[in-house]
Parts: structure tokens; sequence; C-alpha cells
């Protein structure tokens, strides 16, 4: 794998080596999830009613469980 | 605040928050209420992007946030038997979401970066906060993120195995 940089992207770099050096000895795998699927959506933006309930529902923000 | 009605979501997606904007007069109060809900936060992550986001502009106060938080009043008013429910899991998979809002900070075109990390089914950290450096694409934001989140993951991994 090329480990060289261009100006261009150099700024990238710390981050790109820190992650690709875990992928590389498999301590995490990384995904691409969609954003249907992206629970951390929830934090980047105000999302429609619909959407926002679906959410909730995924972080498993629920009704109190009666103990 | 007894009388007002509930809402579906505590912020507002046609609204931003515009500055600069008439100061609001009681700025004490303000911070009260503002303190509570961070505090909420420990177990309530759906309000935790629109605090967060109040938080951004204490200083000071003005009123177009005393409207965006008293949204979070009433929505919190329609959802108080709401909360974060942990139970027994058969999975003990760390699983991290990372997500980047790029140049989402209206005032100085910094990004916003967050992460979740979930213990199986359950969240059990999260965080989200202003890049420190201004990413000049999305790409580059994202990564930032993604390496955030990844420190989390390990340092709970190494947590995990130490207990």
């Amino acid at each position: 794998m090329n480990l060289v940089f261009h100006a261009r992207t150099k700024h990238v770099d710390v981050d790109y080596h820190f992650v690709r050096d875990r992928v590389a000895k498999k301590e995490i795998r990384i995904h691409f999830i969609s954003s249907q699927d992206q629970l951390a959506n929830v934090f980047t933006k105000p999302l429609p009613t619909a959407s926002f309930i679906a959410f909730c529902f995924k972080l498993q923000v629920d009704p109190s469980h009666s103990a | 605040m007894i009388s007002y009605k509930p809402v579906d979501t505590p912020i507002s997606t046609s609204k931003v928050i515009i500055l600069p904007d008439p100061l609001f007069s009681d700025a004490t109060c303000f911070r009260q209420i503002m303190r509570a809900l961070k505090y909420l936060t420990f177990s309530r992550l759906d309000i935790y992007f629109i605090v967060n986001r109040v938080c951004q502009f204490m200083h000071p106060p003005t009123y177009s946030l005393w409207v965006a938080m008293k949204c979070i009043l009433r929505y919190l008013k329609g959802t108080t038997t709401q909360d974060l429910h942990i139970t027994r899991s058969s999975s003990f998979a760390l699983l991290s979401f990372t997500d980047a809002n790029w140049a989402g900070s209206i005032d100085d075109r910094k990004s916003m970066g967050d992460y979740l990390v979930f213990f199986g089914q359950k969240p059990i950290s999260w965080k989200l906060g202003k890049q420190r450096t201004i990413a000049r694409s999305s790409t580059e934001a994202e990564y930032k993120a993604l390496a955030n989140g990844t420190a989390e993951v390990i340092w709970l991994r190494y947590l995990s195995t130490d207990l």
C-alpha cells in the first residue's frame, strides 16, 4: 500500500493512518452505513418527526419499562 | 410551563439559531434550566443534539435560544416516561457509529463530529463536539470523526478486557 500522501491531502494523514493501522491489526472493522441506518445521524442535524421517532426507538430511548 | 402543549420533536427542522439576536433578559434563569437539561442528557440521548447546540451559544443567551429551549421543555413534557433502559444482553460486541456534519457550525464553519458506541444493544458512550480544525472537505471531517470514534472503541476495548 502506498503510505505517502501528497500535499493536498496531507492534513488527513494522521487520522487516516491511525484508523488504517487499527484495521490492519484487525482491532476494528469498518463498514459503510447508509443514512437510514446511521444512528449517529440524530446527533448531526434536526430530523423530521417520523425519522426522529424511528431513531429514538433504535437508540433504545423507549417508554419506561415498569421495573 | 404547565399549560404548554407537548411537541413531537425537541427541535424544529426549519428554524435555525440566528445571530445576532435580541438578548434574553433573565440569563441566570436560562443557565439554570440549561444546566438541568445538560444533566438530563446522561439518560436522554434524544435531546443530546439540541442541548449541545444551544449550549454553544450560552454567552450571552438570546431570545431565539430561549425559544429553542422552551421547545425542548415542551418535547420533554410529552415524553416524561422515556429513559435509557439498560438490560441484560447476550451480545458483547462493541459497535460504533460515527458521523460528521461538514461546516455544521454556522459561525466559524467548523465541522461537527460525533460518535455513538453500543455495547451489545445498548448505547454506552456518545459524544458530539465541534472539531478543532477547519475541515476543507466533507471526507476530511468524516475521517476526523472516524478517528475519534475509533479511539473511543479501542479505549473501551481495553477497559472491557481489564474488567
